[in-house]
């Protein structure tokens, strides 16, 4: 592959690996901690098709399970299996669209119960985009052999188009906000205390004083201590929180080269620290996601490390 | 010169072929709306200074830790409010009536309350839903803020309580003839 701006990178072989292992720890985590109800009160997605209850836990249909597995444990297994043999590199045109349509139905039953959830979207529809690009180059090499890509070139490209679904994930969130609010949400940002205030009400009614004080170290009192700055000073998110809404339309640029990925993946990941401690909104798949492709820490340990030996022997 | 610029623009066709998800990520979403995975992304698309959340009290008017108690935090209840609610405006307006969500009040606030309880029975474990009995009858409560001259003007608002439920004073009495 030719290198230059917004083209795709060459990755090596193993960088590629090492993706492939982290997003399946990524999605065999996520998928374990996807909450789910015994029954779907909305019609959405999936949904629209199928019972979804058949993925929670006692679940539907299966009765008591399998082998003695109730349904969830049984799909974690599977979820888990698959994973492993995309891992090591084989088979990714059969194992993910199992785990793609496993991890889809179970979050889809999260977020169908008339509260829509945001934090799953980015893997799913990563899975989704997966899925379609291993099961089309398995389709395109048995119908046109002659033309075969071979694996590794398959396996090349999924770094490429995992950070187009993250980074389209995020520009579309900025649209979103141009649509409704237009460049206005910026200045509207002065109401911002109200929303962290109602956020750190919902904290408190969620578990009041059944949670012991967290230490007061500086990472525990630090997002305490910006929500009181934010209540006291509504005239500061404008300028703190404005820049959020330019990253999610920028995050495009991810895809300029290895450089622009690792810093919009920063960029994006301190965000959503900052988001997951004073708003209390957690994107744990996202942050392992951004991690795993656009900040690539294996290849920039690797290239300080080479570069250190080369300097100091 | 002719063969070169061919081979050019097949380049560039090639590359923009490889921006396929990209793009058509970038358009669904607007299309089809909420169809999990694909979605808009409208959380935070627009500052208000007005707000609410809702939280449960027990049967001394103490708050319940709802996430300890239930499971489920308590913005996932306010979002499930919020969505009974814009069905009650949708079901006004077929009927002629337009009211905004802003407008409603307790009269509207009622059945969404209602749902809210039942989807907490429908939804709990057994062995949660006997945690929560001896704190019941439950009541809902909406606490309405509103940035003000610089201060969040805050107003609690009993919504509804267990007895408010059909058939729960009759459960009453079963439980005290057992």
């Amino acid at each position: 592959m030719k290198s230059g701006w917004f083209r795709p990178v060459s990755y090596a072989g193993w960088e590629i690996a090492w993706m492939r292992v982290f997003l399946a720890i990524a999605v065999y985590l996520a998928f374990g901690k996807i909450q789910t109800f015994p029954a779907a009160e909305v019609e959405i997605g999936l949904g629209r098709w199928m019972n979804l209850s058949l993925f929670h836990q006692p679940g539907w249909g299966l009765g008591k399970g399998v082998l003695g597995l109730l349904p969830r444990n049984l799909f974690q297994i599977i979820v888990l299996i698959g994973m492993l043999v995309y891992a090591s590199g084989r088979l990714g045109w059969l194992v993910l669209p199992v785990v793609t349509f496993l991890f889809i139905g179970t979050a889809t039953l999260n977020t169908s119960q008339g509260s829509i959830q945001h934090h799953l979207q980015a893997g799913a529809m990563l899975l989704v985009v997966l899925s379609l690009w291993y099961v089309g180059c398995a389709i395109w090499n048995k119908t046109v052999p002659l033309r075969a890509l071979s694996l590794e070139k398959v396996h090349r490209f999924v770094p490429f188009f995992a950070i187009q679904v993250l980074a389209a994930t995020y520009v579309v969130a900025g649209i979103s906000k141009l649509e409704k609010s237009g460049i206005g949400w910026i200045a509207d940002t002065r109401f911002a205390p109200v929303a962290l205030r109602k956020t750190a009400d919902q904290h408190f009614f969620s578990v009041t004083d059944h949670l012991p004080e967290r230490a007061s170290g500086l990472f525990d009192g630090l997002p305490v201590l910006v929500r009181g700055f934010f209540l006291e000073c509504p005239w500061a998110a404008g300028p703190l929180l404005g820049p959020g809404l330019f990253l999610e339309l920028f995050a495009f640029l991810a895809l300029a080269g290895r450089r622009a990925a690792l810093v919009v993946g920063l960029l994006i990941i301190g965000f959503h620290y900052a988001v997951s401690e004073v708003m209390n909104l957690r994107f744990e798949m996202n942050t392992h996601l951004l991690l795993i492709f656009m900040v690539n820490v294996p290849f920039w340990v690797g290239l300080g490390w080479r570069k250190g030996v080369a300097r100091f022997g | 010169m002719k063969g070169f610029l061919l081979r050019g623009l097949k380049k560039r066709a090639n590359l923009a072929f490889l921006y396929l998800p990209f793009v058509v990520l970038l358009v669904v979403p607007f299309l089809v709306g909420e169809e999990f995975p694909v979605s808009p992304f409208p959380m935070y698309n627009q500052w208000n200074e007005a707000s609410y959340l809702i939280y449960f009290q027990d049967n001394a008017g103490e708050p319940v830790a709802i996430q300890v108690m239930t499971g489920y935090k308590a913005g996932r209840y306010r979002k499930m409010f919020d969505r009974q609610q814009r069905i009650i405006r949708d079901e006004l307006a077929t009927e002629g009536i337009k009211k905004r969500l802003s407008d409603f009040g307790p009269e509207e606030w009622k059945p969404c309350g209602i749902w809210l309880l039942e989807w907490l029975d429908r939804n709990c474990d057994e062995g949660r839903l006997r945690l929560l009995e001896s704190l019941r009858p439950l009541a809902v409560i909406r606490r309405d803020l509103t940035l003000k001259n610089g201060v969040i003007d805050q107003v609690d608002t009993l919504v509804v309580t267990d007895e408010d439920r059909e058939g729960w004073q009759l459960r009453e009495k079963e439980e005290e003839l057992r």
